[in-house]
């Protein structure tokens, strides 16, 4: 993360313009190669001899090469200091402290005085009394960015900055990716939001407005940082937009940004798959000429729902009437036991009736599950259970008990 | 099935959603984000007594905690400062603020809360120091073990010390589980990540302690809002010879060398010009923002920044402070001084030109620790700093303060006299404060002196000037 100083950015109204680098230019792709390259060479040295040479450099005082060098100092590791240099420290001080009780004209006698005490140079007294200070660590370790990483990484520095003091953001994602959008909701909880999906939110576009639980009562910033930690997540869809309310200094204003900028996620992927029994199971439900005869189709749930209590899903399917009348369903395998204690009991009575849930028998061995399940079928709910995956003929049992016009 | 009330991230919500008895409720608002109803934490106790008052049968599920016997294990005379102050913040039914100069028992008057109280205690206090320190005080006076988040450490007790900065991170895991909170130099509260520490939690009790409460930027009613308003406050002036320790203040003003000098005025000259043309004003309260935007933008501004750091370093860290600061150590050589510095590199500079010891945040825990007992025991007699020991640390020993450099604040001249009233048996302390003559220094001393403290110090002398 880049300190205050770094940011770059305009304001022109009330609206504020990071200032990107392009991540193309031969100038910043052949700075941060030198710089990278720089750092590297000053493995096992100290870091303070690395800084005098930064400080030499004709770009020094340029805000893009001390943000790079930022970056760059993030990520390097220090070593623990020497515990011989405390030692000597204490000696010498010491030492002082009784010389100081003789009568002296002005502290460069008395420091005439220490040097022949100690046999040695002020100079070196001096330079080494406090030579464990953490401009003096050593780096131990430097890990280098992928080629051309930095430029992207600087980039996201720049609006995580403005990020940092703004308490909520809009964010809008066109994406039909299904596992990705259900991977970013759940990422919500990771970082400990809250969202609210507006009215606009549709099957391939995802609207959220994030929070933190308390920014309903305060107008306060104190949520910048998990806000900073999710947005790198948000830059893995091919299409967003970035709305947020920044406050500098006195003043409040407008960020807005959009997937067309330059900046790149230094977070690891999204991973995961959907195993093939999923689709199977669409596949077979279309084919099954019940099914048709009853007028439902079925397909992959893409609607984002906020159940409540950060609940946020995408059901697994979707199953449409000709009628118009829709029921999705989630299935709760027997990995899925925290987030089925979550959903149970917490289901909103305007949701309850659209959703039906499939859980797996051996999630059914914990009493205490079976119990709030007990609770939530008395609250309407309708749930089925199933061994490995479930089957066509249990969907369309549940399905014949839908009232359709 | 009754509603139960519950703590989450910090805030308050029913489960399942309640009735129409809500609408009588200000504390909640819907959530909609997460379809709850959802109240800040530190409501938890208008809320508790609401619904009693009004019989609506809830299930307390938020309190993590239940009263503690707390003992002391040796036993406490209060003076009548800390009396009264006990009294008065019961009265406010156990939630306020104190304010008394350093020196006067606030940690005293703490553990008195406590045992008055019966709950667990969270103290948050804003440094490693003072948090080793209030860790050192509960194990005189109480059982069992005192727990600590900052530092590096993380252990969690029924009596637990805390750093702003940890209590931020942790409260929305540990804000039900403490009916205390003790804010130590409660001024820090009204930063915006701090005031999440009080709006967190569940606490119905609190004790906010200052010896200068009141602000610049006039927040300290939010600490009253958060903590309760103040219930008791004593100045240095009523409390000298009696609580504190007597003292003087001197102040010292010596020359700028010849170099140094033209170098001042020629800084100073490019600054203020630069000042003037662009029509800042600093009496306003954007005069400093004003400055930072237009020296970013506008043709001249860099160097208009570079000069206003020169001349600053300049009047700070003038070659004769050290002369003046030498003859201080040889007149002071039988007493325990403080020398305080505006920064780091400064306190370095100093620390190497006379090999003493300084401490810094950069000094690590463990070398602090032994920094502040040598002092204390005097097999070392000086201590450099540049702000870690303007607050709260008791050193009672430190009877001579040296102010080499500062930030101009009455608040921070205030809490550096403070590090050395405390009262011993025939102490006499004496505050130097170091000027460049002819400097901004001179200025921003004279301004900081329109406070009490020095409205009735025993002594005020000019020297050198």
């Amino acid at each position: 993360m880049l300190t205050k100083d770094l940011l770059k950015y305009s304001i022109r109204g009330d609206r504020v313009f990071p200032k990107y680098i392009k991540p193309v230019e031969p100038h910043y792709r052949a700075l941060a190669a030198e710089l990278e390259s720089n750092f590297n060479a000053f493995v096992g040295r100290k870091f303070r001899d690395l800084n005098d040479e930064l400080r030499q450099h004709k770009d020094a005082s340029d805000v893009v090469f001390q943000g790079f060098c930022k970056l760059l100092e993030d990520r390097c590791t220090f070593g623990e200091p020497d515990e011989a240099i405390e030692k000597k420290r204490w000696d010498w001080m010491k030492a002082a402290q009784e010389l100081r009780q003789s009568d002296f004209e002005n502290y460069r006698d008395f420091q005439l005085q220490l040097e022949q005490s100690f046999a040695c140079d002020f100079a070196t007294i001096e330079s080494e009394l406090y030579g464990d200070l953490a401009e003096n660590r050593a780096i131990v370790s430097f890990e280098m960015p992928d080629d051309g990483s930095l430029l992207h990484r600087y980039n996201l520095s720049q609006i995580q900055g403005l990020l940092l003091r703004s308490q909520k953001v809009s964010i809008t994602i066109q994406s039909s990716d299904v596992l990705s959008r259900r991977r970013l909701l759940q990422k919500l909880r990771f970082c400990r939001l809250f969202a609210e999906f507006p009215d606009e939110s549709s099957k391939d576009t995802l609207s959220l407005v994030i929070s933190g639980p308390l920014t309903i009562f305060e107008q306060a910033q104190s949520y910048g940082l998990r806000l900073c930690n999710f947005f790198p997540y948000v830059l893995f869809f091919n299409k967003w937009i970035l709305e947020a309310e920044v406050r500098l200094g006195q003043k409040t204003v407008e960020l807005k940004v959009d997937s067309s900028r330059p900046i790149a996620s230094h977070y690891k992927e999204f991973n995961g798959y959907i195993p093939e029994e999923f689709k199977a199971l669409l596949d077979n439900f279309n084919q099954l000429s019940l099914a048709a005869r009853k007028g439902w189709t079925a397909e992959e749930g893409r609607e984002s729902f906020n159940l409540g209590r950060q609940n946020y899903c995408i059901p697994d399917f979707t199953f449409q009437h000709t009628s118009g009348v829709q029921r999705h369903c989630e299935l709760f395998h027997r990995w899925h036991k925290n987030e089925l204690k979550r959903r149970l009991g917490q289901m909103p009575s305007e949701q309850a009736d659209t959703f039906f849930f499939g859980i797996a028998k051996e999630l059914l061995k914990d009493p205490e599950l079976e119990e709030k399940l007990a609770q939530f079928q008395l609250a309407n709910v309708s749930t089925f259970t199933f061994r490995q995956f479930p089957t066509v003929k249990a969907i369309m049992t549940y399905l014949a008990t839908v009232k359709v016009e | 099935m009754p509603i139960a009330l519950r703590y989450e991230q910090g805030t308050l919500t029913f489960v399942p959603e309640p009735g129409p008895w809500i609408a009588e409720m200000p504390w909640f608002r819907f959530d909609s984000r997460t379809k709850s109803w959802r109240a800040s934490a530190h409501s938890y106790r208008e809320i508790v007594v609401h619904a009693v008052q009004h019989k609506i049968a809830i299930l307390d599920e938020a309190r993590r905690y239940q009263a503690l016997p707390l003992i002391l294990k040796e036993s406490i005379v209060p003076r009548d400062h800390q009396r009264d102050a006990l009294v008065a913040w019961r009265q406010q039914q156990s939630r306020g603020v104190v304010s008394l100069p350093t020196g006067a028992g606030k940690t005293i008057l703490a553990v008195l809360a406590m045992v008055a109280t019966q709950r667990p205690t969270l103290i948050i206090v804003p440094t490693i120091d003072l948090l080793h320190q209030w860790q050192t005080i509960l194990m005189r006076y109480f059982e069992g073990p005192i727990g600590v988040l900052g530092g590096g450490m993380r252990d969690l007790q029924p009596l637990t010390v805390a750093t702003y900065d940890s209590a931020h991170i942790m409260v929305e895991s540990i804000g039900h589980r403490f009916g205390l909170l003790v804010f130590d130099e409660c001024h820090h509260l009204p930063a915006t990540q701090y005031q999440m520490i009080a709006r967190g939690s569940i606490a119905p009790f609190r004790l906010g302690l200052s010896a200068t409460v009141e602000r610049t930027d006039g927040r300290e009613d939010l600490i009253y809002e958060l903590l309760g308003g103040l219930c008791y406050e004593g100045q240095i002036r009523d409390m000298v010879e009696r609580v504190l320790a007597p003292y003087d203040v001197v102040s010292v003003q010596v020359p700028l060398s010849p170099e140094e000098s033209v170098a001042y005025q020629k800084s100073r000259a490019t600054y203020t010009q630069f000042i003037r043309r662009h029509r800042i004003d600093f009496s306003g309260p954007d005069g400093w923002q004003d400055f930072i935007r237009k020296s970013a933008t506008l043709p001249g501004g860099k160097e208009a920044m570079d000069a206003y750091r020169d001349q600053k370093r300049l009047a700070q860290g003038a070659e004769g402070k050290l002369d003046e600061l030498w003859r201080i150590l040889q007149k002071h050589r039988q007493d325990r001084i403080i020398v305080f510095t505006q920064d780091n590199a400064m306190a370095y500079q100093i620390g190497r030109a006379m090999v003493l010891p300084v401490l810094t945040h950069q000094t690590k825990p463990k070398e602090r620790k032994l920094f502040l007992e040598a002092f204390r025991d005097g097999s070392l007699n000086v201590l450099v700093t540049s702000k870690v020991l303007n607050e709260g640390v008791d050193v009672p020993e430190a009877s001579v303060g040296v102010v080499i450099s500062g930030s101009g604040t009455v608040r921070e001249h205030v809490q550096r006299l403070g590090r050395i009233l405390r009262h011993q048996d025939g102490k006499r302390a004496i505050l130097y404060e170091v000027i460049s003559k002819d400097t901004s220094e001179y200025y921003v001393n004279k301004r900081r002196r329109n406070h009490h403290a020095y409205q009735r110090p025993s002594q005020v002398q000019h020297t050198r000037g």
